[in-house]
């Protein structure tokens, strides 16, 4: 099944409480007005410090792939709520949900990811107030 | 491949930058070696510039500081090359990164030039002693980029 | 009520500035870090005078005396700046157990720093104070850097 991308959910369901939240450099880097949800197989994963990096090739519904880079927090952070570097490998299918990062490029910060097993990890710093934000819940639904 | 790529994945750097908590764990040496650096550095410039401690003589304020202040550059040499060296190829195109360098170089060459020529007359300067310009202009001058140093070096995450 | 305090500290015009700045948020951090590096320099100094392992020709009171409209000056551009940058993004700090500990941290520094200035005549207990000092200190440093990594 394709995914059109990025789906934009509406900020309604995704960012909740309406007031602009922000976590560190947040706000500053990314648009909290923009939800972005990818869809793509896992190309390249830099599980590094300061950040961490996952690249998903994204297909488009007239079959175009484009890749995008999800900025996470560093592998530290990560591993503390439970994302760890072998949950993941190249060719897997994630799920990234996020922001779009105002400097306009084709990067989110990676906020949710639905691991190819369905369990949601959180890929950034918690009590952004955005969705599911630290800790990571049930499931996503099924596309 | 380039130096900075060849620094960039060497085995040191490459843990650095994918462990849990060696990263963090400079990062905030880096915090604290900024304060014993430049923490006591604006001690002796503040005295240079005749703003505090005017009854001390420079020199004996500059020298009784001098050992912290080489522990605070220890700690800032090893913690800034180690997370530079985790991050080289990946910033090192970073204005921010090549203006703190540039700054730090500049920096570094204003004590230098300080402590050959006017500090050694400064030796001889007891208390209650107004510093000549000179050593006001090299104490301004350390103030203004030692600041600029810290300025540019939190902004290179950001650009 | 805490909650509704730091909402409204985000709907500010600082605040929402901030949010949308990048450039505005980093200065802001930096400006964070120079005020800190002024109060940190002031306290090593200032107790490492007490423990006598610098100015130890100068008498500890002159050496807090000369520090203090530094420390007091830098204190308030610490505060000032650590406001704007939960302005900047309030339901962060608001979540974070972290921070609560920092301010903590930061209210028994102060007052540590304070009850020393008054105890200098006393070396043995001032000593104590001035070690203390150094810890707690250390530890608002340490948990401020934590706070964006946990």
């Amino acid at each position: 099944m394709r995914f059109s991308y990025p789906v934009v959910i509406a900020a309604a369901l995704v960012v909740g409480a309406g007031v602009a939240q922000a976590h560190h450099s947040f706000s500053a880097m990314y648009d909290a007005t923009k939800p972005v949800r990818l869809v793509g197989k896992l190309s390249k994963v830099e599980w590094t410090n300061p950040h961490s990096y996952f690249y998903l090739d994204v297909k488009s519904t007239d079959g175009k792939v484009t890749t995008w880079a999800c900025e996470g927090a560093g592998p530290g952070a990560l591993s503390r709520r439970g994302f760890n570097k072998t949950d993941i490998k190249v060719g897997d299918t994630l799920i990234v949900d996020g922001y779009l990062a105002k400097s306009g490029g084709k990067i989110i910060d990676a906020r949710r990811v639905t691991l190819p097993n369905g369990r949601v990890v959180s890929g950034g710093t918690p009590g952004d107030g955005g969705p599911q934000d630290s800790v990571p819940t049930k499931p996503a639904p099924k596309p | 491949m380039t130096l900075v790529q060849q620094l960039y994945d060497s085995p040191l750097a490459t843990a650095i930058r994918e462990s849990d908590n060696l990263f963090p764990i400079l990062q905030t040496f880096h915090i604290l070696g900024t304060i014993g650096l430049a923490g006591t550095i604006a001690v002796v410039d503040l005295r240079l510039l005749n703003v505090a401690f005017r009854r001390e003589a420079p020199a004996a304020v500059a020298e009784s500081l001098l050992p912290v202040t080489w522990v605070g550059f220890a700690i800032m040499a090893i913690s800034g090359g180690l997370l530079f060296a985790a991050q080289s190829a990946k910033i090192y195109g970073n204005v921010f990164l090549r203006a703190k360098l540039l700054l730090l170089a500049l920096a570094i060459a204003n004590v230098v030039l300080f402590h050959s020529t006017t500090y050694r007359n400064i030796r001889a300067w007891g208390g209650e002693v107004s510093p000549a310009t000179a050593a006001r202009v090299f104490a301004l001058l350390s103030l203004l980029l030692w600041s600029a140093v810290i300025v540019t070096g939190r902004f290179i995450a950001y650009f | 009520m805490i909650e509704a305090i730091f909402m409204w500290l985000g709907r500010t015009s600082v605040g929402t500035a901030l949010q949308q700045s990048t450039a505005g948020f980093a200065a802001t951090e930096a400006l964070h870090i120079l005020a800190l590096s002024v109060v940190g320099g002031s306290i090593l100094v200032a107790n490492l005078t007490v423990l006598g392992r610098v100015l130890k020709t100068t008498a500890p009171e002159t050496v807090f005396r000369q520090l203090q409209p530094f420390y007091r000056g830098a204190l308030v551009l610490v505060a000032i700046s650590g406001m704007m940058l939960v302005a900047a993004g309030p339901y962060k700090y608001y979540t974070n157990p972290l921070f609560p500990l920092k301010l903590g941290l930061l209210v028994v520094a102060v007052t540590l720093h304070a009850i020393l200035s008054r105890r200098l005549n006393t070396q043995s207990v001032a000593r104590r104070l001035a070690i203390a000092s150094l810890v707690v200190w250390t530890s608002v440093v340490i948990t401020g850097r934590w706070l964006g990594l946990i």
